[in-house]
Order: structure tokens, then C-alpha cells, then sequence
């Protein structure tokens, strides 16, 4: 802790400078346009929210083909993955992904069990993305539910200035140290075109596929018959397939696209215990609980923006999206390597239509712009869920929530803005939601950005936290239908400053502060005893409280074709977490980590070489115990990953070569999670599957 | 004598008890050299504790909740509760079982909660001695002097469930039974039992006589006579049954077990396991290789197969056969025995149809 104390006090008051742009190839390049938070899309220095941006640049030098593959390297996010199921997961100030939206386009992105939240981050392909934005914080007032810890915006590629662009690449990539052309590693192929007809129609179609033949570690694979526990795959076999297309039009003031995605994704799971059966007929023979997790996706979001009345700016999306996941469950019988009494059964679905529509530039006065904005959702969900005796049966439930908002962005003067914002949610479900947010931007001279804001959110309950019950044999977790929504502010105040120097020197550098609170968090508690058997019953309440500070500094420097990032943040969490017998303290626990990258351009080589690097530092968390809650670490990790990247045949061929978390790490120690066993014992988190390389190769064809 | 076993096919396997001609028995009874056999505990929902006689090849099956007290057949003066069911009961101040009552929801097995030290359960060792608190039987010896015999609250734990869990899970615990009032006193040779329910001023008496052939002279509340479970001491090795155990978490609390197997250690049964390598197979075991010491434990401690013999799964597996162990089993007659077991589900995945396999050691 002494030692990162004395690096935020460098990161402060050190003589480094800092920046907010991540951009790093094309260094003049200082005015990118931003669109979440904003009324109109604008130059990310005249936004009053503080918007962080990962580009397009970024995501190629890390030959990120997912989004998991390139949030590694994020301040405050860490990836959580899930051997169970394969799902990569975002969890942001220690908050899981329930807290955090994910857009397309200003578009929540569906999946099985959310809208926009709860997002496997390995199931959003970057194939045709232009750029990410990232807002921290509560942004209830623009995104609605679910936007707590913060919102993640996918810009797509929308127009091309050529009129044919073909992209095609394969990417070799190993898994740890498991590689073979078939049978094991990352296989990644995809082909995108693109067509300009006219000055009016844009068309693009593209598709991708990620097959990733898992990763086995000490683990045996599918077909090893003990029962040791060895059996199946540490990281699942998965493989994704993935289509976007997109139509645009575009004439005067007026423009349209519609755009559709889907998604075909197939995560095989191995059981781990080998089973042993008995036939009267056949004698003993072994097979094992396998299944297969199938998910489909399909997106439709059409999108209309103009003028109405010659002075108003209307943009109205209507989406469908839906994602569904099925679970085949099958025995796989060891001695004859066959699959028998397979049943498919829909596990999690989510069915979405909705429709977003603002309207602004209502005053002729350009100092004052006001929004008005509805968003009308219907949500027809459905979960599996365990009802009483391990009997499971599904829940459906359909969930709307119409909301109107208003915002309006007023500059006082040239230098400062103000933007209000209030959101009113009526929900079927739960009761109607409040939001409103204040944001303030003032620029100082000699380039000094001073920015605050504060915002609202609030959480919607999972199907689990309201409809699961777990009853069986003296054991009674349930979930209720009666909770309440949870709340969240959250604050921030960031000062950023430009330097230009004559030298053609540039340094961006970035101060941040900021708090987030959230009010009636859900945990299981216990509500009672039996008073006939006397066994403990367990249910979710509205008990637990969690704050947040985070303190955090970012810099860039750039000069010629070199790139330097650098970045820290020191985050403290209370939670105040509690489960009717006993109850956490409210101590803060602080976290710290750091950020760098570094990447410089070899002209005369057209070589690109860059490496990202990130500190995790120690985590400590409270986890309920047997008679108390407990404070459980999480080892720090180092992370870095580093590439090359050359342009041939006049940009026409580009070939990238890297590796991936070079300092190989798997999986991280985390102290006293086996309380259950009254002891302090410990478990491994996985992170992540040792270091791995890659080889990308594209094809670009534009003319 | 020697058996054939008829093997039922599975799907009438809930009916699979062996068959066999009793009546026409030899008189010379030479010991079975093994078999695969097939105990009928019942299915998912475990109704049934089954007896088995492994130098018969011989089960009695009985459903688990046709008794709830178990009365010493031998010289102590000791009775047991009925495990199975998640029965408990808690030793109250007064001997006057007239007293109205009130139910005690603390006094429950629980799943995890109830300190073991409580003394609600019989102690699982099956040792029946002890001052309380854990320790030997629940109830407390039964004294000669009547009013040294306190009233007991007693919890009668749950009816055998009749709903179906998902394929490989087990779903043993029906309805509550609900709450009687006990009060134990010596008859003679025998016992008196004297029970009621909590509110009423009035009881029920009944006396029971000892039998030295069997381990414990079975009582049910329901009919108020005694029943039969199980065999003659001497005709029975491993009891497969639902089963109160202690479980350390930390404190150590009293939980149920499901595919639980218990050794006739008062009849003299002793077993010990054994764990698989390159040079100890189940193949390759012979009486020369059985270890006379290695059974020790088993004479205090029935639970030597217990749910060793399994994993117990977990949230994302389901439980599974423990293939790196098996068995060896001396019973009171002398025979050695090696037991592996098989299966815990039927051809359908079905918890609650063990198959075992078993030979005599020479």
C-alpha cells in the first residue's frame, strides 16, 4: 500500500503529464466526436460529460476481436469468467456487470438474461466497430435502467469514404500453450464489405467466426474415463459465429440505416465427474452429464434522423432484438464415445421492442439546446428457474417501462456549460422511477478542462432475485417478488488539461474524483425460522449498502510517432452488507491500479510496435462467513500484452503479430471464499489462461 | 446353498428384492461367494432403509418411516430416535408427562445450523453410551429410578416425500410429522414407553420387551405396538438408509445424508476401505491381502462406508460413485467380504438405485 501511495502522489503532483485520448496512431487527430451523454454528437472537449474513448486503433493493436479482449486493459474494469458457462462478465468499482450498460449505438444490446446489462462481453464482436465510448458513473437520465456503475457505447462504422471496401482476416491465436491447427487454440476468420452506391446508399455485410477450442490445463479433455475430477476443460470449447449487415441512406438533412446483427454461438460443457452406471443386461459402464449452451441473437435497430418543421432535430431508432439461450443436455457414454438422450431446453430468453426518440434545437438562441426524449421498452423475459424440490420451471414475465425524459444544454458563455437532465420511468412492473443529473463544463485558459457532474440510476431485480426458490430438504432460499428497485447516485469531478508545445510535444493530462452510492442493494437474508421445522429460510431483501470513491488520474503524451499512456486509480468500496444476523462494517477498503501503454510507429518501416500494460493491485472484499462477514483478498496481477504491426503492398496487407498476457497468469488466489468449512480457506479466480500469442493477417481492398 | 439371482430388468427394479426359496433352505448354511445386487432403497425419494445379509444375498427392505424409537436389546438400558426421518428431541426439567407442552422450533436437525453439542440427535457413531450433549444416545440412559426419567419434546422429523426431484437429485423430506411429549421408564427386563401430544394432560402407555436376538425392539408411535425392521442381529451387515450425521463446518451441527450406509456394528459386522493403486485392485484382492487391524475403527464407529463411498456433488455436478475405493467386510460369522460399488442411479440417471458387487474372500 506504502508503494502505491507513493505513486498516486507521483500521478498527482508529478512533473508527467496526462491524457484522456486513447486515439494513438494518427497523433493530430484531437477533436473526436463523441456521442453518449450528448444531445448532438460533438468534439469530445466541448462534452460536459467526461467521456473516455478506446479506438479503433487500440483495438486493432490488441487484435481484439471481443469486447472482453479489450477491456482487460481498462482502468476500474476487471473481466470475470465463468468456467461453468463460459461467460466473460465486466465488473466495474467492484460492481458486477448487473450495474453496467452496454449500448450499440445508443442501443442496449440484448441478452438472454438482460438489456444491456449482465452483457457476456465475449459475445459482442468488434468487427465492424469504429470506436467505444465509456461514461463512469450514474447515467440513468440518458440510458434508463441498469446504468449504475457506468455505460459502455459501441460506435459502429457507418459510411466508408471509399466506394468498394472488402476486409477479409484470419487470426491464429494460441491458448496458453495449447495450439494446433484444428483441435486446440483460437481460430478467428472474418470478412466484411462494404459498398458506397451513390451519395445517398451505403451498404455494408460482414461475418466473423471465433472458434476457440478451450483450454484444458490439468484437465483431460472429453473423453477420460476416471472419476478424479480431471474430466473435461478449465476454459469451454466455444464456437461463435456472428453477421452484421447494415443499409444507410443518407440525402440533405435527412438520414436513415438500419442495421441487424446475429449471433450463433455454441459452448460445449464437459462434466467433470464421470459417472457410473449399472445395466442388468450390459454390467457397469460410465458416461458423463454433458451439455452444450446454445445461444442466438438477432438485432434489428432502425434509425431515422432529420429535420422536422425546418428547425427541429428529431432521431427516432425502433429495435426488435431478441437472444436466446438453449441448454442440450446429453449423456456421454466414455466406452463408446456416443451421445444419448439429448434434450434441448429453453433456458434464458429475452424478447425486446422498443423505441427511442429525441427531439432538439427548439430555440433559435444557439446558447440553449433542450431535448425532449421518450423511450418506450416492452421486455418479454424468460428464466428457468428452481422452484421447490430441485424441480425447475420457467418463469415468464413480460416487463415494460416507458420513460420520458428531458435535457437541455446551456452555455452560459463560451467557456461554460450547463446541462440538467430529468427522467421519469413508469414501470409496470415496479414502482415509477425518478433519474436527474446535472453536469457543468467550464474551460479555463491554456487548454485547462474543468468538469462535474452528478447523475442517478437504479437497478432492476433479476429474475432470480424475484421469482428463484431453492427449497429442498431443510434448505429454503427464495427470491421476492416484492423488492424494491435499487438506487445509486454518483458524483464526479475531473480537471483535464491540454498542452501544446512548440516542439510538437503534446501532453493531455486528466485529474478525476468521484463517489457512488447505492441504496437498497439485494442480498440474500435470513427472514425467518420455520416455526414447525424450525430450519432457517432464507429470501432476497432490500438490506445492503455499498459506496464508492475513486480517485484517478490519466495522461498521454505524444511527439512525432510516439504514444505514451499512462494511468492510475485508487478506488475505496464500503459495503455495508448484511443478512439480518450479522452485518459487514462499513470500512472502506481500498484497491489500486494502473494503466500504461506504449506504442510508436516506425515510419520507414510502416511498423507499428505497442505495448499495453495493467497493474491490478490487491483487492479486499467482505464475504459473508458462518458467524460473521469476512475479509477476503484477491492477489494482485500484472498484465501485459504487446504487438507488431506492419503494413504491406500499400496498406493493402497488414499483419499483426503480439502475445497476450505475457507474465502468465492463469488464475489468482482469493483468501477465506470456503467458509462454509469454518476456516480460512482459499480459491482460485480465473483470470485468465496464460500467455498466448497471436498472428492476425488482413486483406484490404478499397478503391 | 447356492443362489441364482434373478435380475430383474430395471424398470422393474423398484419391486427387485432377490428372490429366493427360504422354505426350502439346506440345513448347512454355506456362506454366498458374491453377487451384484440391487437394494431397493426406492428411488429419488429414498423411502425405504434396506437390510442386507452378505453371506445370504439377502435384503429386507422397510419403509423408513414405519417407526420412530429403537429400544436396546441388550444389557444397557438405551433408546434411539429415528434418524431417518430427521427426528429430534431435546430432554426437558420435568418428569411429569401430564404437563402440557409447547414445540421447540430450535429442537430440528436443521441443515446446518443445529450444533451437534445440542444433543438433539443420537450420536451417528452409533455408540450408545454417553453423558448427552452429543455424545451417545439423544435420550438419556433409562435410569431404575422412575423420576430420574425426564419427558422429552420430541420432534418427529419428516414424512417420506412423494415429489419428484429433477433427474438425479433426491428429494427425501415430505411434510413436517409434527410434536409428541415422551417419557421413558424401565418395565422389568423392559421398557415402558408413556407418550402424548404437547397440549394433552393424558398419555398413552406401552410396554416393550427386550430381545437378545435383535439389536433394538422397534416402536411406532402411529400403530402404538412394536414393528419389524430389522432382521436378527446376526442376519444383517449394511443398512443403505437416509441418516442424521454430524458434519464439522467449523462447529460441528448435525445434517441429513442421503445414500448413507451403515455397518451392523452391534451385530458384530466390521468393516474398512480401501483405496485403488497400481498394485491394490479390486481384481486382485484376496484373504491373504485383508488387514485384521485396519477394522478396528468399525467397532465404535458404524460409519465406516457411510457416504464414503460417493461424492456428494455439488451446484453445478451431480454426485457420483467414488471409483478409486471399495470395501472389505468381516461379518459376525467369520466370512471376509470385498464390496465395490457400482451404481447410486438407475439406467435413467435415478438417485436412489444402488448396485453393488460383492465376493467372498479366500
Amino acid at each position: 500500500m506504502k508503494n502505491s501511495i507513493t505513486l498516486i502522489a507521483i500521478f498527482f503532483f508529478g512533473p508527467i503529464s496526462f491524457a484522456q485520448e486513447k486515439d494513438s496512431i494518427t497523433p493530430n487527430k484531437l477533436s473526436e466526436v463523441v456521442v453518449t451523454g450528448q444531445l448532438e454528437p460533438q468534439s469530445i472537449k466541448k462534452s460536459v460529460f467526461n467521456v473516455r474513448v478506446i479506438s479503433k486503433e487500440d483495438i486493432k493493436q490488441l487484435a481484439a476481436n471481443n469486447l472482453s479482449d479489450v477491456l482487460n486493459q481498462y482502468l476500474n474494469i476487471t473481466i470475470q469468467n465463468s468456467g461453468s458457462d463460459e461467460r466473460s462478465t465486466v465488473s466495474m468499482f467492484g460492481l458486477d456487470s448487473q450495474y453496467f450498460k452496454i449500448l450499440v449505438d445508443n442501443v442496449p444490446l440484448v441478452n438472454e438474461g438482460g438489456l444491456g446489462n449482465n452483457t457476456d462481453l465475449s459475445q459482442i464482436n468488434l468487427n465492424d466497430v469504429d470506436h467505444i465510448e465509456i461514461v463512469e458513473g450514474s447515467m440513468g437520465v440518458s440510458y434508463g435502467a441498469n446504468a449504475v456503475s457506468g455505460v459502455l457505447n459501441i460506435i459502429t462504422k457507418k459510411s466508408s469514404l471509399y466506394k468498394w471496401d472488402i476486409n477479409a482476416s484470419i487470426q491464429e491465436e494460441t491458448v496458453g500453450d495449447e495450439y494446433s491447427l484444428f483441435d486446440e487454440g483460437r481460430h478467428i476468420q472474418s470478412i466484411r464489405a462494404a459498398h458506397t452506391f451513390d451519395k445517398n446508399w451505403f451498404v455494408s455485410i460482414g461475418i466473423n467466426r471465433n472458434d476457440f477450442q478451450g483450454f484444458l490445463d490439468d484437465r483431460n479433455g472429453k473423453d477420460y474415463a476416471e472419476n478424479d475430477g480431471t474430466r473435461g476443460y478449465r476454459w469451454l470449447p466455444k464456437d461463435q459465429l456472428n453477421g452484421a449487415a447494415l443499409l444507410s441512406y443518407s440525402k440533405n438533412n435527412f438520414r436513415a440505416f438500419y442495421k441487424f446483427e446475429c449471433l450463433d454461438e455454441n459452448v460445449d460443457y464437459y462434466d467433470s465427474t464421470v459417472q457410473s452406471g449399472y445395466n442388468s443386461q450390459l454390467g457397469s459402464y460410465s458416461y458423463a452429464f454433458d451439455k452444450r449452451y446454445l445461444t442466438n441473437r438477432y438485432f434489428h435497430n432502425l434509425n431515422t434522423t432529420g429535420k422536422i418543421f425546418s428547425k427541429l432535430n428529431y432521431n427516432v431508432s425502433v429495435t426488435y432484438q431478441e437472444q436466446e439461450r438453449n441448454v442440450e443436455d446429453f449423456w456421454y457414454y466414455l466406452s463408446t464415445k456416443s451421445e444419448a438422450k439429448n434434450v434441448t431446453v429453453k433456458d434464458q430468453g429475452m424478447e425486446v421492442l422498443s423505441s427511442t426518440g429525441t427531439l432538439n434545437n427548439f430555440f433559435s438562441d444557439k446558447r440553449v439546446d433542450l431535448q425532449l426524449g421518450y423511450d418506450l421498452v416492452s421486455n418479454k423475459g424468460y428464466s428457468l428457474v428452481q422452484e421447490a424440490n430441485n424441480i425447475i420451471t420457467p418463469v415468464s414475465k413480460t416487463i415494460e417501462n416507458y420513460d420520458f425524459f428531458l435535457a437541455s444544454e446551456i452555455m452560459m458563455t463560451e467557456r461554460f456549460s450547463v446541462r440538467p437532465g430529468l427522467r421519469f420511468s413508469v414501470q409496470s412492473l415496479f414502482e415509477n422511477q425518478y433519474a436527474s443529473s446535472l453536469a457543468l463544463r467550464y474551460l479555463f485558459n491554456k487548454g485547462i478542462e474543468l468538469r462535474a457532474s452528478y447523475g442517478n440510476g437504479f437497478r432492476t431485480p433479476t429474475f432470480e432475485e424475484l421469482y428463484s426458490k431453492q427449497i429442498f430438504d431443510g434448505h429454503f432460499f427464495t427470491g421476492n417478488e416484492n423488492l424494491i428497485l435499487e438506487t445509486s447516485t454518483s458524483y464526479e469531478t475531473s480537471f483535464k488539461k491540454l498542452t501544446f508545445l512548440s516542439s510538437g510535444l503534446q501532453f493531455s493530462n486528466m485529474l478525476a474524483v468521484s463517489y457512488l452510492d447505492v441504496n437498497d442493494r439485494i442480498d440474500m437474508a435470513l427472514v425467518r425460522f420455520n416455526p414447525d421445522t424450525g430450519n432457517p429460510e432464507y429470501q432476497y431483501i432490500n438490506i445492503s449498502k455499498y459506496k464508492m470513491w475513486n480517485f484517478s488520474a490519466t495522461n498521454q503524451f505524444r511527439k512525432d510517432n510516439l504514444t505514451v499512456n499512462l494511468g492510475a486509480a485508487l478506488v475505496g468500496i464500503s459495503q455495508d452488507i448484511g443478512n439480518q444476523v450479522f452485518s459487514s462494517n462499513d470500512d472502506f477498503l481500498y484497491s489500486f491500479n494502473l494503466n500504461a501503454s506504449v506504442s510508436y510507429m516506425i515510419p520507414k518501416w510502416k511498423t507499428i510496435i505497442s505495448g499495453y500494460y495493467k497493474y491490478n493491485g490487491k483487492v479486499q472484499q467482505f464475504i459473508q462467513g458462518s458467524s460473521e462477514y469476512v475479509i477476503s483478498e484477491i492477489d494482485p496481477s500484472n498484465w501485459l500484452d504487446a504487438s507488431l504491426r506492419k503494413n504491406f503492398f500499400k496498406e493493402r496487407f497488414e499483419v499483426t503479430i503480439g502475445a497476450r498476457n505475457l507474465f502468465d497468469i492463469t488464475n489468482v488466489n482469493q483468501t477465506n471464499t470456503n467458509q462454509s468449512a469454518g476456516h480460512a480457506g482459499s480459491s482460485q479466480l480465473m483470470l485468465a489462461y496464460g500467455r498466448s500469442y497471436f498472428v492476425k493477417f488482413a486483406y484490404n481492398l478499397n478503391f | 446353498m447356492k443362489k441364482t439371482f434373478l435380475f430383474l430388468s430395471f424398470a422393474l427394479l423398484t419391486l427387485g428384492s432377490c428372490s429366493g426359496d427360504d422354505d426350502n433352505t439346506s440345513t448347512v448354511e454355506l456362506p454366498s461367494v458374491g453377487a451384484t445386487l440391487q437394494p431397493t432403497v426406492g428411488g429419488a425419494n429414498q423411502p425405504n432403509q434396506v437390510y442386507l445379509d452378505l453371506s445370504s444375498g439377502e435384503s429386507k427392505s422397510v419403509n423408513r418411516a414405519t417407526w420412530e424409537f429403537g429400544f436396546y436389546g441388550g444389557s444397557d438400558f438405551r433408546v434411539i430416535i429415528n434418524g431417518s426421518l430427521k427426528m429430534a428431541v431435546k430432554k426437558l426439567a420435568t418428569s411429569d408427562i401430564t404437563l402440557p407442552q409447547v414445540s421447540d422450533a430450535d429442537v430440528a436437525v436443521g441443515a446446518g445450523t443445529t450444533a451437534s453439542s445440542n444433543g438433539y440427535v443420537d450420536n451417528p457413531t452409533g455408540v450408545l453410551a454417553g453423558a448427552g450433549a452429543g455424545i451417545g444416545t439423544a435420550i438419556a440412559e433409562i435410569s431404575a429410578t422412575d423420576a430420574d426419567n425426564k419427558v422429552y419434546l420430541v420432534n418427529l422429523g419428516f414424512a417420506v416425500s412423494t415429489a419428484t426431484p429433477a433427474v438425479g437429485s433426491v428429494n427425501v423430506d415430505g411434510d413436517a410429522r409434527g410434536w409428541k411429549k415422551v417419557r421413558i421408564l424401565r418395565s422389568g427386563n423392559g421398557y415402558k414407553i408413556q407418550y402424548a401430544d404437547l397440549a394433552s394432560t393424558t398419555f398413552t402407555e406401552k410396554t416393550i420387551t427386550k430381545d437378545a436376538d435383535f439389536n433394538f425392539s422397534f416402536f411406532s408411535l402411529a400403530s402404538g405396538t412394536t414393528v419389524s425392521v430389522e432382521p436378527q442381529k446376526a442376519k444383517w451387515d449394511l443398512n443403505f438408509t437416509t441418516f442424521t450425521n454430524y458434519l464439522n463446518t467449523g462447529t460441528e451441527v448435525t445434517y441429513g445424508y442421503s445414500d448413507f450406509i451403515v455397518s451392523n456394528m452391534k451385530g458384530g459386522t466390521q468393516v474398512y476401505q480401501v483405496l485403488v493403486t497400481a498394485d491394490v485392485t479390486y481384481a486382485g484382492f484376496t484373504k491373504a491381502n485383508v488387514v485384521e487391524a485396519n477394522f478396528a475403527a468399525s467397532t465404535t464407529d458404524q460409519r465406516i462406508i457411510g457416504a464414503n463411498w460417493r461424492n456428494g456433488g455439488g451446484p453445478t455436478t451431480l454426485p457420483s460413485i467414488k471409483t478409486d475405493r471399495f470395501y472389505v467386510v468381516k461379518d459376525a460369522a467369520g466370512n471376509y467380504y470385498k464390496i465395490k460399488f457400482l451404481a447410486m442411479t438407475n439406467d435413467a440417471g435415478i438417485r436412489g438405485y444402488v448396485t453393488l458387487e460383492y465376493a467372498l474372500l479366500k
